[in-house]
């Protein structure tokens, strides 16, 4: 009886991190790019399950396995002798003739130049939805800090789009 | 492109999103590193987990008797405090003075007393002081404007706007002025205001702030030269301290108003935490000006002492021990406190603790000198504080998210408090509010130390 509680267990954290990874990579890829922030979304979930006993009892496990996923970046660091930094990777060129893609890689390229915490308050909300308080609790700041960044966020991109050729 | 429209630039933003989304979902297919052992791994590895937690717990009650540094001890047991609105839970600390809760208003913690005030819900901003005494028994602070009703969705998002009031001491409640984002009250009664030529905070506003001195006998004097990204931290002396946004690298750096017009810059993506009582010097934290941006994730910058007339350094701060030093306040008879961190001993989850610096701060040949008198390293149970405050009876206060499990979620807010006589700390735990949401009601302007 007590192993198959233990399977019950591991198979509701199991439900929990699936239903964390899609928001956790969003989150992580708006910070540093497609190619860090999924290596970083697997590294964390894997550290996730090893400590699943820690991460059961959390109410809200996002805004922990964030700061998990800082912590893990800066060790990337370490290794790397360099800050990951958001890479734009479009892994193919838009065709000849697709604008809407065109403009989809020139608005990366413009999210590209906001700084890391006016990019995720910017992507979360506009692209994906996320309330004003949601992004704030995951990034553990004031929600008048991510209004902030999203205000100064919006203003850089606009420039920054309105300048493209 | 030109004259982007406010939903061609949402939809931009989506189809990013969208992009992002799809090119992540490829190379998370591609890699393919979620790891999960088989069922009967699970089984064996929540017995060895078993075990350990109750190894862990032994060892957690064995250390409990542990001295922390220079024999402040740190209460390894950890409280809830009860449920109810935050003044009450504040009040269950024991603390004096005088704080603004968002759920309730202005509470006189030695009465419980509670003076509702407009709207103060969701106004408190991150380092800004949202209260501040007017020297006469009455208060000016920041509120919502109800009428003005937050939306998000389609086009811009319409975030509020805040109003400076003045609550005098006979209960008469006034707005000062409509659209202030910060404000200082000098020693004299003389009000500073960053009014946003926009008063109704939008997602598309631009940041284009008038600072505006309301001296006491009403006369309305314009100190900013032309409007732009300003805001206003404190009084330093007739001085004013304040920060103003720089475009072009997203940097708030920190400034000086001599007086009406005559700006200088301080520091670059810079702050003050701590202003003698004359006025005469500052700790800035941040980089000299035209200094190249600071490295994202390099090391701490030291703060420094200037002062505040020319920009040049009078003293010295020596961490001892510490990485650095962190935000600092005054806790009275000559002495700060500041915030630091140091490696944790223990292989829990976090790899730093928080570490509370007690600092004396003297002149020693004409130089202000900041040293360390005591350290009071606070344990794992949570991530490190990234600030500290003082209550008006002393009490050291660092909020900071508690890690753990069951009742103690890292999402938890929690609260170390270390009492005046500083032999004690102990951890307590918030659990439907933040002590962010709290703010002591002082003046920033007028330090007493």
């Amino acid at each position: 009886v007590g192993g198959e509680a233990v399977i019950e267990d591991g198979e509701r954290i199991a439900a929990v991190l699936d239903e964390v990874e899609i928001r956790l990579r969003r989150v992580l890829v708006a910070r540093y790019g497609v190619d860090v922030g999924v290596d970083l979304t697997a590294d964390v979930l894997a550290w996730a399950w090893e400590n699943r006993d820690r991460v059961a009892g959390l109410d809200r496990p996002l805004g922990y396995l964030y700061r998990v996923a800082q912590s893990q970046a800066r060790r990337y660091r370490r290794w790397t002798e360099r800050a990951p930094s958001f890479a734009v990777v479009p892994d193919a060129p838009a065709a000849p003739g697709d604008a809407a893609g065109r403009e989809a890689q020139m608005t990366l390229l413009g999210l590209a130049t906001l700084t890391p915490e006016q990019r995720m308050a910017v992507l979360l909300v506009k692209a994906h939805g996320w309330t004003y308080p949601e992004v704030a609790e995951v990034l553990g700041v004031p929600t008048t800090t991510v209004t902030n960044h999203v205000t100064r966020g919006l203003a850089r991109l606009r420039a920054h789009l309105e300048e493209a050729p | 492109v030109t004259d982007l429209s406010d939903a061609e630039l949402d939809a931009r933003i989506r189809a990013a999103g969208l992009l992002l989304d799809a090119a992540a979902q490829r190379a998370a297919s591609r890699a393919g590193r979620r790891r999960r052992p088989p069922r009967r791994a699970l089984v064996l590895a929540a017995a060895v987990l078993v075990v350990l937690a109750i190894g862990a717990t032994a060892v957690l009650a064995l250390r409990g008797d542990d001295a922390g540094e220079d024999d402040v001890r740190i209460d390894t047991t950890t409280t809830t405090t009860e449920p109810g609105g935050l003044g009450a839970r504040v009040r269950a600390l024991g603390l004096t003075g005088e704080i603004v809760s968002n759920d309730t208003g202005l509470i006189d913690l030695a009465t419980g007393g509670i003076t509702p005030l407009v709207a103060p819900g969701d106004i408190l901003r991150d380092g800004w002081p949202v209260a501040v005494p007017d020297g006469e028994g009455g208060l000016y602070y920041l509120s919502h404007d109800p009428a003005v009703v937050p939306t998000q969705g389609e086009g811009p998002d319409v975030f509020g706007q805040t109003d400076l009031r003045h609550l005098t001491a006979d209960g008469e409640d006034e707005v000062v002025q409509n659209g202030v984002y910060s404000f200082a009250v000098r020693a004299d009664g003389a009000v500073a205001m960053a009014v946003a030529r926009d008063p109704v905070l939008t997602s598309v506003t631009e940041e284009s702030n008038d600072v505006i001195v309301l001296e006491p006998d009403g006369t309305r004097v314009t100190w900013s030269p032309a409007a732009g990204g300003y805001h206003v931290s404190a009084w330093a002396g007739d001085r004013l301290i304040g920060q103003r946004h720089r475009e072009d690298t997203e940097a708030d750096d920190l400034i000086v108003f001599d007086t009406a017009g005559r700006i200088r810059d301080l520091a670059w993506w810079g702050a003050v935490s701590l202003i003698a009582p004359d006025g005469s010097w500052g700790v800035v934290h941040g980089l000299p000006p035209g200094s190249e941006p600071p490295d994202d994730g390099g090391p701490a910058i030291p703060p420094r002492i200037l002062d505040l007339a020319t920009g040049e350094e009078v003293g010295t701060i020596d961490p001892g021990d510490a990485q650095t030093v962190g935000a600092l306040r005054w806790v009275g008879d000559g002495r700060a406190v500041g915030i630091s961190t140091a490696p944790s001993a223990s292989d829990g989850p976090s790899d730093h603790v928080g570490v509370l610096l007690e600092l004396d701060v003297g002149t020693q040949g004409g130089e202000v000198r900041i040293v360390v008198a005591r350290r009071i390293i606070l344990d794992d149970r949570t991530f490190a504080p990234d600030e500290v405050d003082v209550a008006p009876d002393g009490t050291l206060l660092a909020p900071a998210p508690i890690l753990g499990r069951q009742a103690l979620s890292a999402t938890d807010p929690g609260l170390w408090a270390c009492r005046p006589d500083a032999t004690t700390c102990e951890l307590l735990t918030l659990p439907f509010g933040d002590l962010g949401d709290v703010g002591f009601v002082d003046n920033p302007s007028r330090p007493l130390p």
